[in-house]
């Protein structure tokens, strides 16, 4: 566990800067705080990576508390390593009112405090670092202390949305939003934390994402959260990223089964595999690309992604990812890049998801 | 009471009131920096303590896991040790010998880990190091290979600081086997050491001392070719008698990797 911003490395972008269309920034800064963060500068050519991380950022839930999902992301991010969530969501805490002793406490994981927020900040990190992943029975752990199953599945879609949010930003590596990080120590804001705190927790005009459809890839993988705000906001992401056409499906099936086993996951990887055999890919051609990372039936694209997507899986440090990252960028180009970086974030979160039916 | 009486005893009161707000105040400030500082403490402890025992398994204890009694893994052993090194220590002076050493070992270290690996131990001139011990790997075989040619190229490069400073170049050999191996932090309490056991790293060190016989600086087993594709480029090696094997060790020298992966 890496404690304080300043011990994570972290390189310059990974992709080209620009404006986002005049609506999509209009809709960005009117849900965070008025500017467009710079991530999205980055990002934002690919319509369903923007919206997925537009939307995880602001954090659809049903049954949580806010401030158990705040800190949630929060510990979440820090396992990521990712700089640039790791100081958005450490200012977010001092934003809506905890002190700097509280956050130091979650960030050091300081035995003291109310025994509820130490047990979820625990299965939170045992999800994000997934090593080994949790099972099921892990957060059975969190029923005995009050938690109803709605809320543990929310606990565990918190975390498995800020590792999509994580590996998006730690691939595309923006500047960490040191203004906003020091905002919290400014002379006024305790002044205006009541506004703050309204502004950070108040209603989200919610996209009117439509029911799953069970015939969706890893559809499964979502039956935990019901038929909840948060499900089906990840079966419109899931839906958004298998309907686009700048990879291919099988590329994508590929990214979700390296995934899959990186973490341990066979119930995901069959699903992925079943992907592949739908895109006319071969039992054994499937299993040979995933033993070996490679094989001369992937195409140039996927010789690259693929043993590429592993290394988003646990993330040490950031920079040897990022630079890596920077040649996987320009190997396959930009557009090919972004959608490839939401897609090992999609797979990342589905397949710690997945934990809850395990 | 009258009116004044009132007003100086809720004064008195107040003030009373106040100066024990003000000094559990102070106590709470004096505990919170007592608690940083014994946190600060802690964490410079941890970060010592992860030189010895990998951060992973540091995070376990700290997490107050109580199984350390090891685990049995499937992983890859890698043993690298410097060619002539005994002839190579007679001419440099001590000081100059640490310092070739350690910018070797920090070199070897960084491509090991960028390959999903990790230094275990150090011995003298030698290293041995390990993929797949401490997080799933399906990949390690191959992921031990891929470090070893990283080795290559990262000895290459560190030799050219040596020769630009007018220091002698090294030559390493490197032998890597997999199987399985009981994985644990063992020692006493004088001494504890994250490290494994079992025959495949006796083999291991064994292949390794095989570079010399057969004039190649990358080694690998046959258990460890099996879980490699065609692009790593091998030449098969005969297979030799090794002390404590009764069956003779095949081996094959990796030559390179062909085609077109990112670079680490």
């Amino acid at each position: 566990m890496l404690v304080g911003t300043d011990e994570i490395e972290w390189g310059p972008a990974t992709l080209p800067a620009s404006e986002p269309d005049p609506a999509f920034a209009k809709l960005v800064s009117g849900l965070m705080g008025g500017t467009v963060p710079a991530v999205m500068t980055l990002i934002h050519p690919s319509l369903w990576v923007r919206e997925t991380y537009l939307w995880s950022a602001m954090q659809p839930r049903d049954h949580l508390e806010a401030r158990i999902g705040e800190i949630v992301a929060f510990v979440t991010s820090q396992e990521g390593s990712c700089r640039y969530c790791y100081g958005i969501t450490r200012t977010t805490l001092r934003l809506v009112g905890f002190s700097e002793a509280q956050v130091q406490s979650f960030e050091r994981d300081f035995q003291i405090g109310e025994r509820r927020d130490r047990e979820v900040i625990q299965f939170a990190r045992a999800l994000a670092k997934s090593n080994p992943r949790p099972a099921r029975r892990e957060a059975d752990a969190l029923a005995a202390l009050g938690f109803g199953d709605a809320e543990i599945a929310e606990i565990a879609w918190v975390v498995a949305s800020t590792c999509f949010l994580n590996r998006v930003a730690t691939l595309a590596a923006p500047p960490p939003q040191v203004e906003l990080e020091a905002a919290p120590s400014k002379w006024y804001s305790n002044l205006v934390l009541p506004i703050t705190r309204w502004a950070m927790r108040r209603p989200r005009p919610w996209p009117d994402w439509p029911a799953i459809d069970p015939a969706l890839p890893f559809a499964p993988v979502l039956a935990p959260l019901g038929d909840s705000r948060p499900a089906r906001f990840a079966g419109a992401s899931l839906h958004a990223c298998f309907a686009s056409d700048v990879l291919p499906t099988r590329t994508k099936a590929y990214l979700f089964a390296v995934v899959a086993r990186s973490l341990g996951c066979p119930p995901c990887e069959r699903l992925a595999r079943g992907l592949l055999e739908d895109e006319g890919v071969s039992e054994e051609g499937c299993t040979v690309a995933l033993e070996r990372l490679g094989s001369p039936q992937l195409d140039e694209v996927e010789a690259v992604l693929v043993p590429w997507v592993r290394d988003t899986v646990r993330v040490g440090q950031a920079a040897p990812l990022q630079r890596r990252t920077r040649a996987m960028v320009e190997r396959v180009g930009p557009e090919r890049a972004i959608e490839a970086m939401g897609v090992a974030g999609l797979a990342n979160q589905m397949v710690r998801l997945a934990m809850l039916g395990a | 009471m009258n009116a004044w009486g009132v007003a100086v005893s809720a004064i008195a009161v107040a003030a009373l009131a106040a100066f024990q707000w003000l000094r559990a105040s102070r106590r709470a400030d004096r505990a919170e920096v007592a608690l940083a500082d014994a946190h600060a403490t802690l964490e410079h402890l941890q970060s010592a303590f992860h030189r010895f025992v990998p951060e992973a398994v540091v995070d376990r204890i700290a997490d107050g896991a109580r199984e350390l009694g090891g685990t049995t893994r499937d992983v890859s052993v890698m043993f690298a040790d410097i060619r002539g090194f005994t002839t190579l220590s007679e001419t440099v002076e001590p000081a100059v010998m640490v310092r070739i050493l350690n910018g070797y070992f920090s070199a070897m270290n960084e491509v090991i880990r960028e390959n999903h690996g990790r230094l275990s131990r150090i011995m003298g001139d030698g290293l041995m190091a390990l993929f797949g011990a401490l997080e799933d790997n399906p990949w390690h075989p191959a992921d031990a290979v891929r470090a070893g040619l990283a080795m290559r190229e990262a000895l290459a490069r560190y030799n050219a600081e040596l020769d630009a400073q007018g220091l002698p170049t090294l030559k390493i050999g490197i032998g890597v086997h997999r199987g399985e191996v009981v994985a644990a932090v063992m020692g006493c309490d004088a001494l504890l050491e994250y490290t494994v056991i079992g025959d495949p790293v006796n083999t291991a060190s064994r292949v390794e001392t095989l570079t010399k016989d057969h004039g190649v600086d990358l080694l690998i087993t046959d258990d460890v070719r099996r879980g490699l594709d065609d692009r790593f480029e091998l030449r098969a090696m005969p297979a030799v008698a090794v002390r404590g094997k009764s069956t003779p060790v095949a081996t094959w020298a990796v030559v390179g990797l062909a085609g077109s992966e990112v670079p680490r």
